[in-house]
């Protein structure tokens, strides 16, 4: 049998939650935007309330940090994780800790890859977000990562800009964190009305760019290595141009 | 002259500084109750990269490019002809805080040609310190070197402020000292190094039986050392190194590939390339010795006094050594598994954790990260060595010799798999637990009017 969730975490935290219960009989977990299947489906309803419980029974049962490798890896989008996640989890149960390390298994592997995709985006958008001035007071970073990070990135922005109101888009899936002094950041839908690109006269870019330009050395020149940690899909959003310096070999 | 100008000058005279970390210290910032902005991550992080290949994380600029001394070697000696600006404080903190502010930057690294006096000139930095700090409250990253010949008591003044204090080295023997850099005494820069090494300590001891004590340099100390503009060999550079890791406490020692500005009769000529491979493999041997318990002595000794340029200094530290692999992947100790060629140490960490565990195959391997290409000569597994038969030294040493990997690592920064930063700690992340924010499910929330909150 497979139980079918809504895609939300908290449909597939239910739908691990009923696994769980039922045993062998569940071989995997499908979402209700799959396509269509002559395998046997049973629908799960999603709990608002599951994600506290779950988080802690798997905690305690299996690892301390087993609930965050989940939430990384469903983060990640990566294609047909569920039932891997499900395994994973069956696997911490029954070891009575987190399977993370055993990376032998198929299904420990593809899921600990997703988390540190995931974790490895985040850490790269923490440096190249940039925020440009939309107003006296706002200001306003887009991204479109793969994996949704915006999750992720909350935290970090709200303590260190702290008294400077934000938002950052994520223009892929869709979604925004939202955050103003003396209140916590959210995570909110990003309706199409909101995803036009920002017209910035911000006199700080024109010497941002520059600075950049100047700081290269012509003679070490080194597109490869920029390009490896810096992706040209990830130079949409840059303020600065990558890869515009002079070339001392093309003279 | 407008600041746009000023950058310029004085953002190009400071690129041929190495270091660019911004980690070492881990600061929230405090909030409202707080006041101020800002905050420092424990694990570094990049901004940018430019077409260098280098990762920008500071703002790294000098306070000023005039100069009193005449070091041959650097572009702002007086006695070159060059154009020259200064920042006040009040432009600096403008700046920083800007980019910061935008997500540009971690924090700012600021250096400084010599005005008047070591002493003035330091007494400029801390008077930019002190704005940023205390005027505006400002917790991001601050690296400030030290000018040589400074007083200790200003060289407590800016370690109070800043995170990351250094002094740098230039040349690793005093005879390429006094040759190039005739102004610096060797005291100017050995007495700042041992000051700040002592105020760590005491600063530390302190803090064992006191709540409160102010801080000094909390993210350590570094230095920088210049390869290739003086006859001296990767022996002295490493053993230098060493001493100033173990004797010292430095958290970093950067190399810098000597890149001829100006023409001199005792500097390579202007038309020489910088010896970016040497710089490279220097980069490999530190990491070897911060990272992987190597001493100086096994990977550079009188007789070879150069590391090898052909292949990686660990890999050549094994084909030396032979008779010691190879190794089995199922008993053999962290620090064996650290000295074999092709396995790092995430890789290392990972198979320890997985042998506990469960048994390990081949095939495993490389989903633990080991590079089995490489590993192949050197290792067991389940009681067979990984390659097919033992080919001769040298043609291993063919087989491993990384002509690619002066093109595809930068050379200041090494690859992933060899960075030592543990996972890092991320925010916690369950979404409705730990997190202040109200994270997860895409609710609908109305967004109506927050795009303009003031
Ligand atoms: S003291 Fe520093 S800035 Fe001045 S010439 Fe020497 S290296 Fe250059």
């Amino acid at each position: 049998m497979y139980l079918m969730h809504d895609g939300s975490f908290e449909g597939l935290m239910t739908a691990i939650a009923v696994a769980l219960r039922e045993g062998d009989r569940v071989e995997g977990l499908l979402r209700a935007d799959d396509p269509p299947t002559l395998l046997p489906v049973e629908p799960v309803r999603t709990r608002p309330d599951i994600l506290d419980r779950m988080g802690d029974y798997l905690a305690r049962r299996a690892g301390p940090e087993t609930p965050e490798v989940l939430y990384h890896a469903y983060l990640s989008l990566w294609p047909d994780l569920d039932t891997p996640m499900l395994r994973y989890v069956r696997l911490g149960l029954s070891m009575g800790r987190d399977p993370g390390p055993l990376r032998q298994n198929p299904d420990v592997l593809r899921v600990k890859q997703a988390q540190r995709k995931l974790l490895g985006e985040m850490h790269l958008f923490l440096g190249i977000l940039r925020f440009r001035q939309a107003g006296p007071s706002l200001f306003v970073a887009d991204c479109e990562p793969d994996g949704r990070i915006l999750p992720l990135l909350g935290d970090h922005f709200a303590d260190r800009l702290w008294d400077q109101p934000f938002v950052i888009r994520d223009l892929r899936h869709g979604e925004a964190v939202l955050y103003r002094p003396g209140a916590d950041w959210r995570l909110v839908a990003l309706p199409d009305e909101k995803r036009a690109p920002l017209e910035s006269a911000d006199p700080m870019e024109a010497l941002w760019r520059r600075y950049f330009e100047v700081l290269a050395i012509p003679e070490r020149r080194n597109p490869l290595v920029q390009r490896t940690h810096l992706p040209k899909k990830r130079w949409r959003h840059l303020v600065e141009r990558p890869g515009a310096g002079p070339d001392p070999n093309q003279q | 002259m407008d600041l746009m100008t000023k950058l310029s000058i004085l953002g190009e005279a400071a690129r041929y500084d190495a270091s660019c970390a911004s980690s070492g210290t881990e600061r929230r910032s405090g909030g409202p109750a707080g006041g101020g902005i800002g905050s420092t991550a424990a694990a570094g992080i990049c901004h940018s990269w430019t077409d260098d290949g280098r990762c920008i994380s500071l703002l790294k600029v000098l306070l000023t490019n005039h100069c009193e001394y005449d070091c041959a070697y650097c572009m702002n000696r007086r006695s070159n002809d060059t154009p020259r600006a200064a920042f006040t404080p009040e432009e600096l903190a403008m700046l920083t805080i800007g980019f910061y502010r935008r997500n540009y930057i971690e924090g700012l690294f600021l250096s400084s040609g010599v005005v008047r006096t070591p002493d003035h000139t330091m007494d400029l930095m801390v008077r930019t310190l002190r704005l940023l700090r205390e005027t505006h409250g400002f917790q991001g990253y601050i690296h400030v070197k030290v000018i040589p010949g400074a007083s200790s008591e200003s060289v407590e003044a800016l370690g109070r402020l800043a995170d990351r204090v250094s002094v740098n080295v230039e040349l690793p023997s005093q005879g390429s000292l006094r040759v190039l850099a005739p102004d610096k005494p060797v005291e100017g820069i050995s007495r700042p190094i041992r000051y700040i090494r002592d105020r760590r300590e005491e600063t530390r001891d302190a803090l064992r039986v006191l709540r409160s004590v102010p801080r000094f340099a909390p993210a350590g100390q570094s230095t920088q050392m210049i390869v290739g503009a003086s006859p001296d060999r990767d022996l002295q550079v490493l053993r230098l190194a060493q001493g100033l890791y173990r004797q010292y406490r430095l958290k970093r020692v950067y190399y810098s590939a000597y890149i001829p500005v100006v023409s001199h009769p005792n500097l390579p000529a202007l038309s020489t390339a910088p010896p970016l491979l040497r710089e490279h493999r220097l980069y490999q041997a530190d990491f070897l010795m911060r990272f992987y318990s190597f001493d100086a002595r096994e990977l550079v000794d009188p007789r070879q006094p150069d590391l090898p340029v052909d292949v990686d200094p660990k890999c050549d530290w094994a084909l030396r050594h032979l008779d010691e692999f190879p190794v089995a992947v199922e008993r053999a100790d962290r620090e064996t598994l650290l000295r074999v060629p092709g396995i790092g140490t995430i890789s290392v960490r990972r198979i320890l954790e997985a042998r506990r565990l469960g048994p390990i195959r081949p095939e495993d391997l490389a989903k633990m990260g080991v590079v089995v290409r490489r590993a192949r000569f050197f290792l067991t597994c389940g009681g067979r060595l990984l390659a097919d038969r033992l080919p001769d030294p040298e043609a291993i040493r063919r087989t491993l010799a990384d002509v690619r990997g002066r093109d595809l690592l930068s050379p200041w920064q090494m690859r992933l798999e060899d960075l030592p930063i543990p996972e890092p700690a991320w925010p916690s992340a369950w979404p409705g637990g730990g997190g202040r924010g109200e994270a997860l499910a895409v609710a609908d929330v109305p967004v109506q009017g927050v795009f303009r909150c003031t």
